[in-house]
């Protein structure tokens, strides 16, 4: 396992590295073997996802378990710019936020549906990324992040003084209410929590195929590229800057969907909840402490860190408010200088050393 | 008219105790070309620092730089030396290293929820505290004496800063630093060393910052919030790396604060201060008295 892939899936160690041409046939074998083992397992967690709402009753573990694939769902939106293309935008829930009220003002005054109305809030919030990423995505380093916080907290101290934005009622600091009275597939509103795990479900795994595309892709590579040597990359033609803001629209797209299902999760939206710098933080530090620029980190992260927040909120938040804070930002610090590309290294070492042992069993079996 | 001249009077004595609090962050920028986000922790930990020195000795509000100045050095000091000097030294390449960010960041949500923790979320006041509310009449206009006070601070430290960076040894060392880490410890400079000095220092006048708020204004756990991303825009406004630009840039924020409410909601003049920063950062990312990077 010397030649590792860098994208860091973990899943796919395909034979591509076939830098001696004699590969030898049980080398092959081997191969197909821990392919087809990846694939089992991969398969045996696609069905227990799809069948645990049948195992947990509890609604509040319901929420919690929505609660990890919302997050993983909106780090892996956050890391299509914020890990391929190596800047760091720390102001993501503004997009949230224009997700979230784009979808939920169209339902309440024009009755349109929020599924619609979360494709809207998707091309609203490529516009606004627009605005703040085309001058912004060729600076380096912290100018990038400050000026994403700067627009983020503008957006938020302007929602909270405008009660209607022309016609649109924004309802200043107060928020918007969603009444839960159309339930139904076609209102994206549900009395139980299930339908709503399928949806954010259905929506980590497209998001989770794309960035596995994306990585794959033309874009994917020059991404890389420009976020870790960019005047190599510019001599050699590529073009960063417009690899940048390709990867930041798709980002800020996909990041206004999970608004609008924040929305219709809890129906009730107000500027300080959902453009809010701790979700903007939080979705870059879920991202930095499983590993940006790999497509398990995000995942891993949220797996990791959500369920830390969640319970200590529930068991210490009246003794220790802020505990969980402080344990993300102890593993933030730690994860950096020991691991600066995040808990998804070792987690993928480990998880390649157990397929080999499985493959190695297969084999010998096999052969017996 | 004349509420006009008060307001602008104002808007620049808590613009220059706004740009003491940002003097720190540009010493640090200046040195380590990191923007340190922990800046508004490290002012809530001095502003901390002060109120319970005050509070417990029962000592002029002012007369605690003694202790806070010292301690927020060798705070400083170590927090650069144990938890980011590691990725300098991983990152030694990297020109600005954006892990450090990160990290403190980290250190930001530690530090503030370790104080929540402690101290519980109440706004704090100092007791018997001989500056509370005491205004100089001119004329028919009020100025806030705690304030006057805080913006003389603010220029002297500037100027004081300022000279220590031109004309002492360890400045100059600092300096070089600043300009190329490489040449510098080629020079027989300890780069690791330097760094710590300037974290420390930045943190010490952070410190200063810190004692001139605490009479005036409440300790509480997230207080670093309000200034760190204040901080962030007055450096910006006025040049990451400047001196004079910090106390400036803070001044402009200031005087927009205060002057704004005579035309609009308060709350406005909040998003026409993040308005104006996204304007800067556009238009001249150098800001006013910055030195031109290849940003």
């Amino acid at each position: 396992m010397t030649g590792k892939p860098m994208t860091g899936t973990g899943r796919n160690n395909a034979p591509c590295e076939t830098d001696d041409a004699f590969l030898d046939r049980s080398a092959l074998a081997r191969q197909v073997v821990k392919d087809t083992i990846s694939k089992v397992l991969l398969g045996a967690v696609l069905i227990l996802m799809l069948a645990l709402p049948a195992v947990i009753s509890s609604p509040t573990w319901l929420h919690i378990i929505v609660l990890i694939f919302f997050y993983a769902y909106l780090t892996t939106s956050w890391n299509m710019v914020g890990g391929f293309a190596g800047v760091l935008p720390l102001g993501h829930a503004v997009f949230l936020g224009i997700g979230a009220y784009t979808s939920t003002v169209l339902s309440l005054q024009y009755g349109i549906s929020p599924w619609l109305g979360m494709f809207v809030g998707g091309v609203l919030a490529v516009a606004a990324g627009m605005v703040i990423g085309l001058p912004t995505l060729k600076m380096r380093g912290a100018y990038f992040a400050l000026a994403t916080i700067a627009f983020s907290e503008g957006v938020r101290v302007m929602v909270e003084n405008i009660e209607y934005l022309g016609p649109f009622k924004l309802n200043g600091p107060r928020g918007l209410q969603i009444p839960p009275l159309n339930i139904g597939w076609a209102n994206f509103m549900f009395s139980s929590k299930v339908p709503y795990y399928y949806i954010i479900l259905a929506m980590l795994l497209i998001i989770l195929f794309l960035t596995w595309v994306v990585s794959r892709s033309k874009l994917g590579y020059y991404l890389t590229a420009g976020g870790e040597e960019p005047e190599a990359a510019q001599a050699l033609g590529v073009n960063v800057s417009r690899a940048k803001v390709i990867a930041m629209a798709l980002s800020c797209f996909f990041t206004a969907l999970a608004g609008t299902f924040y929305a219709q999760f809890s129906l009730f939206i107000h500027p300080k909840s959902t453009i809010s710098l701790d979700i903007s933080f939080e979705i870059a530090f879920i991202a930095l402490i499983g590993g940006r620029g790999s497509i398990a980190g995000p995942v891993l992260g949220a797996l990791l860190l959500r369920p830390v927040s969640d319970l200590s909120r529930i068991y210490f938040g009246d003794i220790l408010p802020g505990m969980h804070l402080v344990i993300y930002g102890v593993v933030l610090i730690l994860v950096m200088i020991y691991q600066p590309r995040g808990l998804q290294e070792p987690l993928t070492r480990i998880y390649d050393r157990v397929i080999n042992r499985m493959a190695d069993g297969f084999i010998k079996g096999g052969y017996k | 008219m004349i509420y006009l001249i008060e307001d602008t009077i104002n808007g620049i004595l808590m613009g220059s105790i706004y740009g003491l609090t940002a003097l720190g962050l540009t010493i640090i920028f200046g040195v380590l070309k990191v923007v340190n986000f922990a800046h508004g922790t490290l002012l809530m930990v001095s502003m901390y620092a002060a109120y319970w020195t005050v509070a417990l000795s029962g000592l002029h509000p002012y007369l605690a730089l003694v202790i806070v100045v010292p301690v927020m050095y060798v705070f400083g000091y170590y927090l650069q030396d144990i938890v980011i000097k590691p990725i300098f030294k991983a990152e030694k390449d990297v020109r600005e290293p954006s892990t450090v960010i990160i990290v403190t960041t980290g250190v930001w949500y530690v530090l503030d929820n370790l104080t929540l923790m402690i101290f519980g979320p109440q706004y704090r006041t100092l007791p018997n505290n001989p500056l509370q509310g005491k205004m100089i009449e001119l004329g028919d206009m009020f100025i806030s004496v705690p304030k006057l006070w805080g913006a003389i601070t603010a220029v002297a430290t500037a100027f004081a800063v300022y000279y220590f960076f031109q004309k002492t040894r360890t400045g100059r060392a600092i300096r070089a630093c600043s300009l190329d880490r490489d040449a510098a410890s080629l020079c027989g400079i300890n780069q690791y060393k330097i760094y710590n000095m300037a974290f420390g220092l930045g943190t010490a006048v952070t410190g200063i910052a810190a004692v001139t708020l605490v009479p005036f204004y409440n300790t509480f756990p997230s207080v670093g919030v309000l200034f760190d991303i204040k901080g962030f825009i007055i450096v910006v406004l006025g040049g990451l790396g400047s001196i004079p630009g910090a106390i400036i840039g803070g001044i402009i924020v200031g005087i927009i604060e205060s002057v704004g409410p005579q035309f609009m909601t308060a709350t406005w003049t909040e998003a026409i201060v993040y308005g104006l920063f996204l304007l800067v950062l556009f238009v001249k990312p150098s800001g006013l008295f910055g030195v031109k990077y290849d940003w």
